[in-house]
């Protein structure tokens, strides 16, 4: 077998000229075909060179190998285009929706930062007026002892009726 | 058969085109893109076949492809060629897809929809003496056998060559590989098959 580290420098010449080579021909081809492709230089070096020779037989054979895939290769069919420009529009639609709802999703840490802080100050709020209400609710039936009802009138109102009904007689 | 933009007549300037229409599709012209994606197409379409030869695979393989690429465009520097680009990705995807998958498709049943099937058929009414669809898939299946014996990278490698007719330096950008060890490991894939082929037919298989 070909050992590559032990080429010569003829030999890697022919090596890199038959990996350019190209035969259009969908037939078959032999070593001696490649060989024709090769420069005069190279084609007498593989001539001469057994391990050359081996890698040119390998190249032709592969070749023919193969060649069976390139008659059956897979060919876009006529909608294609159509369809790649539709997948294109259709995911620009849903960036474009995504975008909204990605402010939204930016937004949102702030927005319960925010709604927890105004939750936190309204029941903080609305506790201490509660607290507020029932200390006087606590405190309402001493008071009212000497507080006057609702509606009741004024002490100083009963004393100016009074004085005006005696000026009156 | 598809053909590396290196083996056409007048590739630079199909590369000055494709610059051309990539400035425009950066700029957001979807018509350019879809130029792009008309010149592209067949090739990458091979690429992928030639790695994953399952159609359906292929077929979503290519979509994703161009998908990618139009959303990653503006990103493109355009130091290499688009087409070299584009490849990459495929391959990219296509290895992702496998390394999914785990293990190598060997099915061959749901290779071609039906409809492919009936335009190799219509083949066949043309040109005389070119074996039916069976004959070949059972043809394809002995290579893909044959092909068993080589790393899957190898075995990529060797499709791309012989049968897509990329070139070394080619392969070697596409693959992010030295072109030496392209050389190299094809020599050695090509003596492992026909090694191979040898002891088959010594076996008398």
């Amino acid at each position: 077998m070909f050992d590559l580290e032990s080429t010569t420098k003829d030999c890697q010449k022919t090596l890199d000229e038959l990996e350019r080579v190209r035969i259009e021909d969908d037939g078959v081809v032999s070593g001696e075909n490649v060989l024709e492709e090769l420069s005069a230089d190279s084609r007498a070096h593989a001539v001469r060179c057994l391990d050359c020779r081996a890698a040119v037989e390998q190249f032709a054979e592969a070749r023919n190998l193969l060649q069976p895939l390139t008659q059956m290769q897979a060919e876009p069919g006529p909608w294609f285009v159509t369809r790649v420009m539709a997948a294109i529009e259709a995911r620009e639609r849903e960036e474009e929706r995504e975008g909204v709802w990605a402010n939204v999703r930016r937004l949102a840490p702030r927005l319960v930062a925010l709604c927890t802080l105004l939750l936190v100050l309204g029941s903080t709020w609305a506790m201490r007026v509660r607290q507020t209400e029932k200390q006087q609710t606590v405190m309402a039936p001493y008071e009212a002892l000497f507080e006057p009802g609702p509606g009741a009138p004024l002490n100083d109102d009963v004393m100016i009726g009074a004085s005006s009904n005696e000026v009156r007689q | 058969m598809a053909k590396p933009a290196s083996q056409e007549p007048g590739r630079k300037s199909r590369v000055e085109d494709d610059r051309e229409l990539v400035r425009r599709a950066q700029k957001d012209d979807k018509a350019a893109f879809e130029e792009l994606v008309k010149r592209h197409q067949s090739r990458v379409f091979a690429v992928a076949g030639g790695i994953l030869r399952n159609r359906e695979d292929v077929e979503d393989i290519g979509q994703q492809v161009f998908l990618k690429a139009y959303f990653s465009l503006k990103r493109f520097d355009q130091r290499a060629a688009f087409s070299t680009w584009l490849y990459k990705i495929t391959v990219n995807e296509c290895w992702d897809l496998l390394r999914k998958r785990k293990v190598r498709p060997l099915v061959f049943e749901a290779e071609f929809s039906d409809e492919q099937a009936r335009q190799y058929d219509g083949m066949e009414e043309k040109a005389d003496g070119v074996p039916d669809v069976s004959e070949r898939m059972a043809l394809r299946q002995e290579v893909e056998e044959l092909m068993e014996c080589l790393e899957e990278r190898d075995r990529m490698m060797l499709v791309m060559k012989e049968v897509q007719g990329f070139s070394v330096e080619e392969i070697a950008e596409i693959l992010d590989i030295n072109g030496n060890t392209v050389k190299v490991r094809l020599f050695r894939a090509r003596q492992r098959i026909t090694e191979r082929v040898k002891r088959r037919n010594a076996a008398g298989v």
